[in-house]
């Protein structure tokens, strides 16, 4: 399997009152095709941040420094970094999609679920759902005679939809979308949307979704909010989606249920999966491969069982040996997380590591692979000879 | 412990306030506004206390015995002094109707605007910290009652209720054995505080029911500290910050309401070293001239802007108040 | 619960309140003397025998019987005899209306659309030059007293060059309407000379009517819109560090329509809220700027009665006001209930 997207070298720093803080620094990571990747790290460590910067949606004061996101999209490689704007908004929630942690910030209070997914579709899908509406179009035009009012009506609206493929951004159009009782054109296309919309909750397993499209986000359960927050991400067939801690903020139940739900949506749709979370046990369950993160750098990257079993760097062993067992003594990690703004030299875990050597204070060790698809930054493996 | 250890402990746990008093401060020099603001009140402080100086009363027959009444220039001959006269080196910022000198009244409406808005703005303060508080700490039926009263005072606009109040309070008040009498200004200033206190007593309800429910509340409360302790030790202290910006801000408003009363006529009496009512003494010749329309310019626009500078200054300081305390706002 | 049993609930509500409006009217009235009172019911300079009206209107009896007789002279539509305009205060107050109304209609508009439209832009540029110009604008605009704004604009525009000129029309429309009026050629319609003047089929009238118009509207905007851009843009400052604004920018939307469609929407409901401030501050300025430009409209008249201590009229005027305020205020809970989902399902 070809990569799909590979984050090469990337810097991001936040210019605040107190100092700028190197968020990330050197940020190596790559998804392959149809795969879940998993990231996995303390709060604050940078995960939230990478996975944004995909979007290129870094709030400020944040500012990507350097490197490069290379997206394999259906026309071609290209660095999202590099795109502007209006570029970079056709990607977004069309190609890449993101699924956020509290759904209940992550949807407008004000706004139906109706009118929060349908835009997606109307973003991203018009020219299909115009098509579609006049394929129906075609087909009510059939059924009907043909010099009769109803015949001539259809055979207007049909001008309409043919104009809206070929030129949808026309003037015309747009201020004939406002008039009041001109605009009854539009009802047609707000049937496929509304369908479009009923069909992709109800892909999420939403009970009733004709219902629920109605309904506001404050009436909706946590669970069920998140399912709205995943259909508007895979509404319009993204390659990748990133779920930034989807189920953080949901009861242990809810959340079982909708990581199941994640699971068969990622066979049906086909997409890939940047999973960020800070539960191992999530990642047991969910992913194909894991990146550790610490402090704004990856430490280790490979399948997931073979981290399991085999976890290299101190950091990953520190992390697997922290989850709580019955029976076994809780053993946490000593330290803290180190400041940001003047952050560790070298290599930024070594102040809490047992087994930090001189060099280790002085030099940002390398990602290198040391085993078969197994990445480590630690001076502890050097590379096996090929 | 000893005094060393103690003293270090002290400055230790002090260190992260003194830190946030250091970035608030920090905050103000970098906001011009605010620097503007706080100039302005500066300047108006020092005018204030320096009013005798500047402008010392003059004896009778001229000036009266209570140096808040502006003396009149009984030296212009008697047809002149109905005209206003333009600033000269006798009356620097000129005369009014009856002669009655500007830059006088302007020096000493200082003091007055200060009385007015400290005087209403405490009192209001006063009045609904107790009504408010008891509202929203007890809630129930009381706080229904002193809410409902307090919507009714509410639903009637400031400036219309205070010449409904100024007109219907008698001159005398007599409660028993205490006989207060009032003249026009004390009766402008107890409209403004009635008027006044509903808009504070909501929000420090609000803030006290929102404060009611933090954690240490209820910790305080478990500890077994009486009720009164908790609302005066807890609940205030983190309520009170809004109402201290309403407060700055309020006394903007209260100065414009005062003035605009005294404009109207209702205000301080005339002769009184108040900004509004030295507008008002020369209300004939502010537009009756259309040839020259700015011939008397000086009879509005000098008192205006003295209102107007002063108003600014409150409203700057607690525009740039509202912002550094914001917790919001603070770390960008 | 539904918007109708919403609704129903604050109408309720609302009654205590108006109760007590009238409740503290009455007791302002209380501080007069019988004869003073008796303004409240009749023309006293007609009447011959006070001591009979006195015993007729009970004003010597035990106040909550007052209470009830005033109340119900009230709902009867008496409420007094004005000696200062020699007529009855609610015909006075009914006459007098329009010529404010005309007013706060071209003013408020420009307030509430102008003041969210920099609220907005201020807000998504903050702290560059469009914000802080819009900023010192609006902090000048709301320390201005209003009767000095009115007099710098009536003394620039109309001593300075002639254009904009007090009252309400020129003396040959003024002319115009009397004589239309008298002869049956006009009619007063709505009382409103911009919309009467259209009716009528003289446009010059309204041109005439517009002209005076502009100087009052726009002393009440300078005053009001600074609490409009001040609280629109504080609540778009909250709104555009939400999630959903992420979530908006992930779907790929413009800036544009992220902050108009998502964050704008948000924000304006804070702005629903003060529509009753800025009803009230509307009153309020209109006393002053009606007193300068000199229009016949109720602010002015109820300035001069509170001078001439006229007493009903003051508190007919108070009244009045303050029962339209609290249904202004109903009328705001109910336009927020519908622009919040939250509110109105509970």
């Amino acid at each position: 399997m070809s990569k799909l997207v590979e984050i090469e070298d990337l810097v991001l720093r936040f210019y605040t009152y107190e100092g700028v803080v190197k968020a990330l620094e050197g940020v190596n990571v790559f998804v392959k095709e149809d795969e879940t990747l998993g990231i996995v790290g303390e709060t604050g460590c940078g995960k939230t941040m990478t996975g944004l910067s995909i979007f290129n949606l870094i709030p400020s004061p944040g500012r990507i420094e350097g490197g490069k996101v290379t997206f394999k999209t259906r026309d071609g490689d290209v660095d999202l970094l590099s795109l502007n704007d209006p570029a970079m908004r056709k990607v977004r929630g069309k190609e890449i999609a993101m699924v956020f942690q509290e759904p209940r910030s992550a949807l407008n209070p004000v706004y139906n679920v109706y009118e929060q997914v349908s835009e997606v579709f109307l973003q991203h899908r018009k020219p299909e759902l115009i098509q579609s509406a006049l394929d129906q179009l075609e087909k009510d035009i059939q059924n009907v005679e043909a010099g009769s009012f109803k015949g001539r009506f259809y055979g207007w609206e049909k001008r309409i939809f043919n104009k809206m493929l070929r030129n949808p951004n026309s003037f015309s159009l747009k201020i004939l979308s406002k008039i009041p009782i001109a605009n009854w054109y539009m009802r047609r296309l707000k049937k496929e949307v509304r369908k479009a919309v009923v069909a992709i909750l109800r892909s999420m397993e939403i009970p009733d979704p004709d219902r629920v499209a109605d309904m506001y986000p404050h009436e909706l359960s946590g669970g069920m909010q998140q399912r709205v927050v995943i259909a508007m991400g895979l509404a319009c067939n993204p390659i990748l989606l990133v779920a930034d801690e989807p189920t953080t903020s949901l009861d242990v139940t809810v959340q079982a249920r909708i990581l199941d739900l994640i699971r068969r949506l990622k066979d049906r749709f086909k997409s890939s999966i940047l999973y960020i979370t800070h539960d191992m046990g999530v990642i047991a369950e969910m992913c194909d491969r894991v990146a550790v993160m610490y402090a704004g750098n990856i430490c280790e990257v490979g399948e997931v069982i073979e981290i399991f079993q085999n976890p290299l760097h101190p950091y990953t062993k520190a992390l697997l040996e922290s989850i709580p067992r019955p029976g076994v003594e809780f053993k946490s990690i000593e330290g803290t997380v180190p400041n940001l703004i003047e952050p560790p030299l070298g290599c930024r875990f070594h102040t809490r590591c047992p087994m930090a050597m001189e060099i280790c204070r002085k030099v940002r060790p390398p990602i290198l692979e040391v085993r078969k698809d197994h990445f480590v930054a630690c001076y502890l493996f050097p590379v096996e000879a090929r | 412990m000893d005094i060393r250890g103690r003293l270090t402990e002290f400055r230790a746990s002090m260190d992260p306030t003194i830190k946030e008093l250091r970035f608030t401060v920090s905050r103000i020099k970098k906001s011009p506004l605010s620097i503007l603001g706080l100039a302005i009140l500066a300047f108006y402080i020092a005018l204030a206390l320096l009013a005798p100086v500047l402008a010392p009363p003059r004896p009778p027959p001229m000036g009266k015995r209570d140096p808040y009444i502006v003396w009149k220039d009984l030296d212009i001959p008697a047809i002149e002094r109905l005209m206003p006269h333009p600033p000269n080196p006798s009356h620097p910022f000129g005369t009014t109707e009856e002669s009655y000198d500007l830059y006088y009244g302007c020096v000493w409406g200082t003091r007055t605007a200060f009385r007015v808005g400290i005087f209403v703005v405490l009192s209001s303060l006063i009045i609904s910290l107790a009504i408010g508080g008891i509202s929203g700490y007890y809630g129930g039926i009381i706080d229904e009652i002193l809410m409902r009263f307090t919507d009714v005072i509410y639903a009637f606009p400031g400036l219309i209720f205070c010449m409904a109040l100024v007109t219907a309070l008698p001159s005398m008040i007599n409660l028993g054995p205490l006989v207060f009498a009032m003249n026009k200004l004390d009766k402008v200033l107890l409209a403004l505080v009635l008027v006044g206190w509903p808009s504070y007593s909501r929000v420090i309800r609000g803030e006290v029911l929102r404060v009611k429910q933090e954690d240490y509340v209820e910790a305080a409360k478990a500890v077994g500290c009486s009720d009164l302790r908790v609302m005066v030790r807890h609940v205030f202290p983190n309520a009170i910050y809004p109402i201290l910006i309403m407060a700055s801000l309020d006394i903007g408003a209260i100065v414009l309401t005062a003035a605009a009363l005294s404009f109207l006529g209702l205000g301080a009496p005339p002769g009184y070293a108040d900004w509004g009512q030295l507008i008002a003494l020369s209300r004939n010749y502010i537009y009756a001239n259309l040839a020259d329309p700015f011939k008397h310019w000086y009879v509005w626009l000098i008192p205006g802007l003295f209102i107007f500078t002063f108003v600014l200054g409150w409203n700057l300081l607690g525009d740039a108040f509202r912002d550094i305390l914001d917790p919001t706002l603070r770390r960008r | 619960m539904g918007l109708k049993e919403y609704v129903i609930r604050r109408a309720i509500l609302m009654i205590p309140i108006l109760i007590g409006v009238t409740l503290l009217i009455f007791a302002i009235t209380q501080f007069f003397d019988p004869v003073a009172r008796a303004a409240l019911y009749v023309d006293i300079t007609k009447v011959r025998n006070m001591t009979a009206v006195i015993e007729k209107y009970g004003l010597n009896d035990p106040v909550y019987i007052q209470y009830f007789r005033w109340l119900s002279e009230v709902l009867h539509g008496n409420l007094g005899y004005s000696q200062e305009q020699r007529m009855f205060v609610l015909p006075s107050l009914i006459q007098k209306f329009p010529v404010s109304a005309e007013i706060a209609l071209y003013s408020a508009p420009f307030t509430v659309i102008l003041g969210i439209y920099l609220g907005v832009k201020s807000a998504v540029h903050r702290d560059k030059p469009i914000d802080h110009l819009t900023r010192v604008v609006a902090i000048i605009g709301w320390s201005l007293p209003t009767f000095w704004s009115a007099i710098i604009l009536l003394s620039v525009f109309y001593g300075g060059f002639g254009i904009f000129p007090p009252g309400r029309l020129s003396r040959e429309a003024d002319k115009f309407v009397r004589s239309g009026l008298r002869v049956g050629t006009y009619n007063y319609y709505t009382g409103f000379n911009t919309i009467d003047g259209l009716l009528n089929g003289q446009l010059w009238i309204v041109w005439d009517a517009l002209q005076h118009i502009v100087l009052p509207a726009v002393n009440l905007t300078i005053v009001q819109i600074a609490l409009v851009i001040r609280v629109m843009r504080s609540s778009m400052l909250e709104a555009l560090n939400k999630g959903y604004m992420v979530t908006a920018r992930a779907k790929g939307l413009s800036q544009g329509e992220v902050i108009n469609k998502h964050a704008r929407r948000n924000a304006l409901i804070p702005v629903v809220t003060i529509s009753g401030f800025l009803f009230a501050g509307m009153m309020t300025g209109m006393v002053i700027t009606e007193t300068i430009f000199v229009l016949p409209g109720l602010g002015r008249a109820a300035a001069s009665a509170a001078l001439h201590l006229d007493i009903p009229f003051v508190l007919g005027f108070s009244l009045l006001t303050g029962v339209v305020f609290v249904v202004t205020n109903l009328i705001v809970d109910v336009a927020y209930a519908y622009v919040d989902p939250r509110i109105k399902l509970g």
